[in-house]
């Protein structure tokens, strides 16, 4: 990372849309994208080269979401414990921001927001950022196997979730598909 | 079962992420506020800069390594010369590790150093003062002292000295010379530690212990020396610990860069954890601050002011008659007769109690076993 427009240009509307997806809150996200980037660039020596590099920008942008959080308790007087994924606030968009939404990016939010954030930042992880099951694991510093556990078990609630029934599908569909 | 396909997955996230709009001076502000933070130089990342830099800094730390412990014992220099008070003839000088090594402590950064190992030209020969000083010295002797001393200077090098000195005077004299002893200290700056003396009895003895600067030592020592009074014992050591305190010092300085970073990382931490993380590190790193200083300062007072102890007894006194009258072998011989005869009688005296009380057992035994048997003899008829 020679240069950070570049590193901008490339990756900043994506770490910002998953910042979004995390928070559900633009501003926030805004600041917690910003707040990543400069974090990236004063470490900027110890990122790695390759593949890696990835997981360890969004690594940062999920820390910045959860140093986010964690900034917005202190002023609520609200704590969150050691786990910061598990207490993510339910700030969903608001009504007037949610009429200019397409209905299905209405939906999916909607079904989004009833997960816990345990399983939903790897779901924005795995399915936004496509990032694969390794770099999330590096990006929440979990166990890849806890990653799987995690994306399995959000893909099941969403699966239950009425508002997605149009696009979910039994496995003998899948097979057939396949 | 059923579940949701990955690509209906990843449609439906881009949906919902598309509907936030991507700010455009989002970029701008990002570099904008990488502009208002202080420059920080890049780390060099390249593998072989690395490896060259920890070769250069293992190979100086060897070169430190060898050069300070490198077999070489003269930076720790002792001196003890034992003399007889009656005259002298009985002196000896021990060097310090049983090295050949020696540096005197008034010249310990020349290459070479005199010694005397036999009897003083100098004029304080004879019944008082009779120890030469140590930069009269006569017999020749190769030096390497302050060697691992790192680029200190004789202005910057620190030795660590300390003496003692045992006078014996005439009768009544013992306060005088304590009282003269002190005066000498305060004449060269230095002052008294300690002081304790035994007027009691027919002998008595008395002992001051004095801190001086160390540039005052020796003048202190000749001046000990040039009292009233016999010399019966004088040592004199001197330690440079020129790198033991250059070492510490630069153990501080790296420290307190090394806290400098910690506090720089602490003021812009933004979590609990990170903030508890890098306080420990700052506390951690304090403590060894706190501790290095002490140990620094501790050497700084050692070796700024110098130790000298100086004990006065009389003539009289049974320890200065035990240590300084010397026996011919006869006397030697009826000498050690009489304690063995002593040694002995003091030997049964001592186990006489035990050995009565194994008579008086015996004799109850042997009372007991007489009237059985008279009783067994009687039945048996």
């Amino acid at each position: 990372m020679d240069d950070l427009d570049d590193w901008l240009k490339r990756d900043y509307a994506k770490a910002y849309r998953t910042a979004c997806l995390v928070l559900r809150n633009a501003d926030d996200a805004e600041d917690a994208v910003q707040e990543a980037f400069l974090r990236v660039w004063r470490f900027r020596d110890a990122i790695p080269d390759g593949a890696g590099r990835t997981a360890w920008l969004y690594r940062v942008v999920v820390n910045a979401c959860i140093s986010s959080v964690r900034a917005s308790a202190s002023r609520t007087g609200r704590d969150d414990g050691a786990d910061a994924l598990e207490g993510l606030p339910d700030n969903a968009p608001e009504p007037a921001v949610r009429a200019e939404q397409s209905h299905l990016a209405a939906t999916i939010e909607a079904a989004m927001a009833e997960l816990p954030d345990h399983l939903r930042v790897p779901l924005i992880l795995r399915f936004y950022a496509g990032l694969s099951e390794k770099e999330i694991a590096t990006a929440i510093d979990r166990r890849p196997g806890t990653v799987k556990s995690r994306l399995y078990d959000a893909r099941q609630r969403l699966a239950l979730d009425p508002r997605l029934a149009a696009w979910v599908h039994t496995d003998e569909v899948l097979e057939a598909s396949r | 079962m059923s579940t949701i396909r990955d690509e209906d997955l990843t449609r439906l996230l881009d949906e919902a992420a598309s509907s936030y709009d991507v700010p455009e001076h989002g970029p701008a502000e990002v570099l904008a506020a990488l502009a208002d933070q202080p420059a920080r130089p890049p780390v060099v990342r390249r593998r072989w800069v690395q490896l060259s830099a920890a070769a250069v800094v293992i190979t100086a730390g060897a070169v430190f390594v060898a050069t300070q412990y490198g077999g070489n014992d003269a930076v720790n220099m002792k001196t003890t010369t034992a003399q007889r008070a009656d005259g002298g003839a009985d002196r000896f000088t021990s060097l310090g590790g049983g090295d050949q090594s020696y540096a005197p402590l008034d010249t310990q950064s020349e290459s070479v150093a005199t010694l005397s190992m036999g009897t003083a030209a100098g004029g304080t020969s004879g019944t008082r003062g009779a120890l030469p000083p140590i930069a009269q010295t006569t017999a020749q002797v190769p030096v390497t002292a302050a060697v691992g001393a790192p680029a200190a200077d004789e202005g910057d090098s620190r030795v660590v000295k300390s003496g003692s000195i045992a006078l014996v005077v005439k009768d009544k004299r013992v306060s005088p010379t304590l009282t003269a002893v002190q005066q000498a200290a305060r004449a060269e700056g230095g002052y008294i530690a300690s002081s304790s003396s035994d007027e009691y009895g027919e002998t008595p003895s008395g002992e001051v212990t004095i801190r001086v600067p160390v540039a005052k030592f020796e003048n202190l020592v000749a001046k000990v020396r040039g009292l009233d009074a016999k010399v019966r014992t004088a040592s004199t050591s001197g330690r440079d610990v020129t790198a033991a305190y250059s070492d510490l010092e630069s153990q501080l300085r790296t420290l307190k860069a090394t806290r400098e970073r910690f506090l720089l990382i602490l003021s812009k931490t933004k979590t609990i954890s990170e903030i508890l993380t890098v306080q420990q590190r700052v506390d951690t790193v304090s403590g060894q601050i706190d501790k290095i200083e002490g140990q620094r300062t501790l050497l700084a007072n050692q070796s700024d002011l110098s130790t000298l102890t100086v004990s006065v007894s009389e003539e009289g006194d049974p320890v200065v008659k035990a240590t300084t009258k010397p026996r011919s072998g006869i006397a030697e011989a009826f000498h050690n007769a009489v304690d063995g005869f002593v040694t002995g009688v003091e030997a049964i005296i001592s186990h006489s109690g035990r050995a009565l009380l194994w008579l008086l057992c015996l004799g109850v035994v042997a009372v007991v076993m007489r009237s059985g048997w008279r009783v067994a003899r009687r039945r048996m008829v």
